[in-house]
């Protein structure tokens, strides 16, 4: 059946998915794997280690929950990339699962909500909004915008792999050339624009 | 409709960039990612008149995107915003005051037309 092979299709892009996340948790406890020196804002060491302020915890509050879980800027990259691929991914299946939805009045769009997969694709795309926001509170807009393109190479791969679309060799073309580009900006200085706050005094904790 | 969807994705999703790269320049850097930290960060940017515009105008393109992915296929609705990469890139240098250098550029540029074979 269709349906079927639809539904095991989503489930494999969903389960890659959670490997990704899990990938992604277990990277961001892991303070020393820096092999890349290009990406320069990595976190001063005090943040990633231990650090208690149980001074400043509320009763009940477990001690573990106190410890910022602070991301290094590759990592906000790749959950970003992650996100928006498979956020893309299961809108487009939902969507067409739902059907034609050009229209100019809400309500098509509420019902399209209804889906399963096109809520998926919204939650996953909520994921996409935070770590594109925080990345650019980071990082320059042109340094950010190339660095994401890495999407368009793995929608495509995906499209490859889980699809069984043939990739023609203008495609891989691309593929290549957009590989060169990222790296070649992944060599630049992440923050040249003017800088409000120098890294020294910034508290970990975010929104004060 | 196709073409014009694509402008509705273009153009709100420069303008979100740049004010969502001016806001969170003016936020602060966010490195905390608990989630009482994110619901924090979310009610500090909903105070922030750049985020506020910026938002919305990636929402207008996003449901374009929505929109066009649902008349046209994955592989011709995601590289139609090809065309953004160079754009963007000029507009960071220009309204954000961004130093770009040779590295960025011929970088960008590649990005631009990869994405574009990527589309074919």
């Amino acid at each position: 059946m269709q349906v079927d092979t639809r539904i095991t299709q989503s489930l494999n892009a969903l389960q890659r998915g959670l490997a990704a996340a899990r990938e992604w948790f277990l990277m961001a406890h892991e303070p020393g794997n820096s092999d890349e020196t290009q990406l320069t804002l990595e976190l001063p060491a005090e943040m990633l280690g231990s650090h208690r302020s149980t001074a400043t915890l509320a009763p009940g509050v477990s001690e573990d929950r106190s410890r910022p879980l602070c991301l290094r800027t590759r990592t906000v990259i790749v959950l970003l990339v992650v996100s928006n691929v498979l956020g893309n991914f299961t809108l487009s299946r939902g969507l067409h699962e739902v059907g034609r939805l050009v229209s100019f009045s809400p309500l098509p769009y509420i019902h399209a909500f209804l889906n399963p997969l096109v809520g998926v694709g919204v939650l996953l795309l909520i994921v996409w909004l935070i770590s594109q926001l925080s990345l650019l509170s980071r990082v320059d807009l042109s340094y950010a915008l190339p660095a994401t393109s890495v999407s368009y190479v793995l929608t495509a791969l995906m499209a490859e792999f889980l699809l069984h679309e043939r990739l023609s060799i203008e495609r891989w073309i691309g593929i290549g050339l957009i590989g060169v580009g990222v790296s070649l900006v992944a060599r630049t200085v992440p923050r040249t624009g003017p800088v409000l706050h120098t890294l020294d005094d910034l508290p970990c904790e975010a929104g004060q | 409709m196709k073409w014009l969807l694509i402008a509705l994705i273009v153009i709100p999703g420069a303008i979100a960039d740049l004010l969502n790269a001016m806001g969170m320049k003016r936020h602060g850097e966010v490195y905390d990612f608990r989630p009482r930290a994110i619901i924090r960060l979310i009610a500090s940017l909903a105070r922030n008149p750049f985020v506020c515009v910026g938002v919305p105008a990636m929402a207008i393109s996003f449901f374009a995107l929505m929109a066009l992915l649902s008349i046209a296929k994955l592989s011709f609705a995601v590289p139609a915003t090809a065309s953004s990469y160079v754009l963007e890139t000029a507009l960071a240098k220009y309204i954000l005051r961004e130093h770009i250098g040779w590295r960025r550029w011929l970088g960008a540029s590649l990005v631009g037309c990869g994405v574009l074979l990527v589309a074919i």
